[in-house]
């Protein structure tokens, strides 16, 4: 067995910091005011981000 | 050549923050005490199988949060192609909880996945009905559902006067427990109740919710409860059984508060000793603010022992006020409280140093 590369633990550590940190954006967009969460919705529902964070 | 093991942590977390102490503590354990590298992996994001496949890890731990996707509308699908990606000579382990939901779906993936070690928080003599030994490829572990941690220790020694000076008689929390946990759901919100209505009685402040209202996450129930000088309690798990993983999960699940629910045909109804529970993570974080505790009577993972370590109350509640009102005995608790902190906490045998070394010990040897 070899080592894993520097680059793929790099990326991978990478995605964990940025995955929390959408986490942490999705908790306060949750608790958003029902007005904002649905235009926050409408608006996600034009991009890619909607795959990415959840709104539901 | 490799002079590390790496070990690979499977976990699924979405939308939720900040977390509830003892689960970050619980997936982040392996990160301080697992004795190589410990890369996590959220498996809640979108991913490519490649990545787990190059990193080539010598173990794979599959969190209670992945597991948990088995009962989800999604996550399920991740967690199959995640462990397809897991290359054949990485030693397999799984550490569900809620064991009593979903528990054929649970099974079928222990075999499919190849999984060397379960990891459970049932008690050994529900092990074969749980999980029947002719369909059992895998070895199991008991384990606890949370366990101590140094940084847990440091915070309560900050928060956590001697009884005498804390300005809250009694606490509890309690998520809205839906009926299909029955009796065992009952009790966690009876408990409150009755705690509460205790100290209104007696004209002490107490700091009780039972609805899922006032919930706490990171360190304010720590906090909470190195300010009450007393807190109720009853044991996780439940009182019924859900093989199919027919019983309701989403958000319209009926609550213990309401009435008139019957469970699907296929759940079983669970009695007395052969119920599924546990030591919760709440109480061992009890014993480490030295906050004294009045806890229906149960064998709490063979963690707790009743009279030395908390307080114990009747299941049908009947002597709970005057449990409550030993609290009041402020020489005779700090005594319990500080047997409890001396045995469990400072002993150093419930820690996750301790369980994380054993594990990797085992699985690795």
């Amino acid at each position: 067995m070899s080592a894993p590369s520097r680059r793929l633990l790099l990326g991978l550590r990478l995605r964990e910091w940025a995955g929390w940190a959408l986490i942490v954006v999705e908790a306060h967009w949750r608790t958003a005011p029902p007005p904002l969460r649905a235009l926050l919705r409408g608006v996600a529902r034009f991009g890619p981000v909607r795959r990415w964070i959840r709104i539901d | 050549m490799r002079n590390r093991p790496t070990a690979l942590v499977l976990y699924n977390w979405r939308g939720q923050w900040p977390m509830r102490r003892w689960e970050r503590q619980r997936i982040f354990a392996w990160k301080s005490h697992f004795p190589g590298r410990a890369v996590f992996f959220n498996i809640g994001f979108p991913f490519d199988p490649a990545w787990i496949t190059a990193l080539d890890p010598e173990l794979v731990l599959i969190d209670a949060t992945a597991l948990a996707t088995r009962h989800a509308p999604k996550g399920w699908g991740a967690l199959a192609r995640a462990i397809a990606a897991v290359p054949p000579g990485a030693r397999r382990v799984a550490a569900p909880l809620d064991e009593f939901l979903s528990l054929q779906r649970l099974r079928d993936f222990l075999v499919e996945a190849r999984v060397d070690l379960l990891l459970t928080a049932v008690e050994p003599a529900l092990w074969d009905s749980l999980y029947p030994a002719a369909d059992r490829p895998y070895a199991i572990r008991r384990i606890l559902t949370a366990y101590i941690d140094a940084p847990l220790v440091r915070l309560a020694r900050r928060v956590s006067p001697d009884l005498a000076q804390r300005p809250i008689a009694v606490s509890y929390r309690a998520w809205q427990a839906p009926a299909w946990l029955g009796e065992m759901g009952v009790l966690k919100r009876e408990v409150g109740l009755r705690a509460a209505a205790w100290a209104d009685r007696e004209g002490h402040r107490a700091d009780v919710a039972v609805d899922g209202e006032r919930r706490l996450a990171g360190d304010a129930w720590i906090r909470l409860l190195g300010a009450s000088r007393a807190v109720a309690g009853v044991e996780g798990g439940s009182s019924l059984l859900d093989p199919a993983g027919d019983l309701p999960m989403d958000e319209v699940a009926p609550l213990v508060a309401g009435s008139g629910w019957t469970p699907p045909p296929s759940t079983v109804v669970l009695t007395g000793s052969a119920q599924v529970r546990a030591l919760s993570p709440r109480h061992l974080e009890a014993a480490v603010t030295r906050t004294f505790q009045v806890l229906v009577e149960g064998d709490y993972s063979g963690v707790l022992e009743a009279g030395t370590h908390y307080q114990p109350v009747r299941r049908d509640l009947s002597d709970i006020e005057a449990a409550l009102d030993c609290s009041r005995d402020l020489t005779q608790a700090q005594a319990v409280v500080d047997r409890a902190y001396g045995e469990i906490v400072a002993s150093g045998r419930y820690s996750w140093r301790t369980a994380v070394t054993e594990i990797a010990r085992q699985v690795l040897a």
